[in-house]
């Protein structure tokens, strides 16, 4: 199972109020924050180990179903410059991070065999992020399975999970899909 | 105090946050913060300390982790106000 989650950190800088206290303390544990503050990258780590959290969601999601905002219950260990495990009760996810100048991008696993990608979008409304970020998916997964773009779908379950079809027939390789600002991210289990 | 005061308010909150403008102007005590007015999940938490300030109260962990959509909301601030 597969979760990935991408944080525009020019959007984030403007549109957050990450600066203060209160939103650390909503969050994050004292551990996750000793950690954000140990080394003068605040800004930084806080949206690590967000984009940690949220992909690591995303793929617990995908076994319940339920709808929650429980970062806290999401604990993130940092392992070295971008790998971490985040534990959801029993279940502990992989979580692999990218740290560009101009987005922080989390994917969050259980079985190693995956592939993900970052996409620029043209513009930061949801119509834009929405279709941009399909498109570039669709484009992955064609040339993944060498079939043609115009065969393959993504089409939501009732849980809202996208998934790949081919001619119509719901395919195995689970995607995963993020967009923040102006960029999107894909994720593909293979 | 007055649900539509109520709705009013918390409209006024989530409006620097939405990415759906329709979503938005119909606004109800149905709509969901992420699923209709697309608001990022990474601001749901700017959402809840907005909340906080507006109405002078403090959400607990618990009690966010169910603050998805408008009457969530309204239920929430209802019983602190009440209680207060």
């Amino acid at each position: 199972m597969i979760g990935i989650d991408i944080v525009d950190l020019e959007f984030s800088k403007r549109n957050s109020r990450w600066q203060e206290q209160r939103f650390l303390d909503k969050l994050f544990s004292a551990q996750e924050q000793d950690f954000i503050l140990s080394d003068g990258k605040r800004f930084e780590n806080i949206w690590r180990l967000w984009s940690m959290k949220e992909s690591a969601y995303k793929v617990t999601f995908r076994a319940d179903g339920i709808h929650r905002f429980n970062p806290k219950d999401f604990k993130c260990f940092v392992t070295d410059a971008t790998q971490g495990k985040v534990r959801f009760g029993t279940i502990v996810t992989s979580a692999e991070t990218e740290i560009h100048p101009d987005y922080i991008k989390t994917t969050a696993f259980l079985k190693p065999n995956w592939t993900s990608d970052v996409v620029k979008l043209s513009h930061s409304d949801s119509g834009t992020q929405h279709k941009q970020s399909y498109q570039h998916a669709i484009k992955a997964y064609a040339s993944l399975k060498t079939v043609s773009q115009n065969t393959v779908e993504i089409v939501k379950n009732k849980l809202g999970v996208p998934q790949f079809y081919i001619n119509g027939n719901l395919q195995y390789e689970q995607v995963s899909l993020s967009h923040h600002g102006y960029f999107g991210a894909i994720a593909i289990a293979v | 105090m007055k649900k539509e005061e109520l709705i009013a308010k918390l409209k006024t909150i989530v409006q620097p946050y939405i990415q759906d403008e329709e979503a938005f102007k119909n606004l109800s005590e149905e709509t969901t913060f992420v699923g209709d007015l697309k608001i990022n999940s990474a601001n749901l938490v700017d959402v809840i300390l907005d909340v906080e300030d507006e109405f002078d109260i403090r959400i607990e962990n618990d009690e966010m982790e169910q603050m998805l959509s408008v009457k969530a909301a309204m239920a929430i601030v209802t019983s602190k106000i009440g209680a207060s």
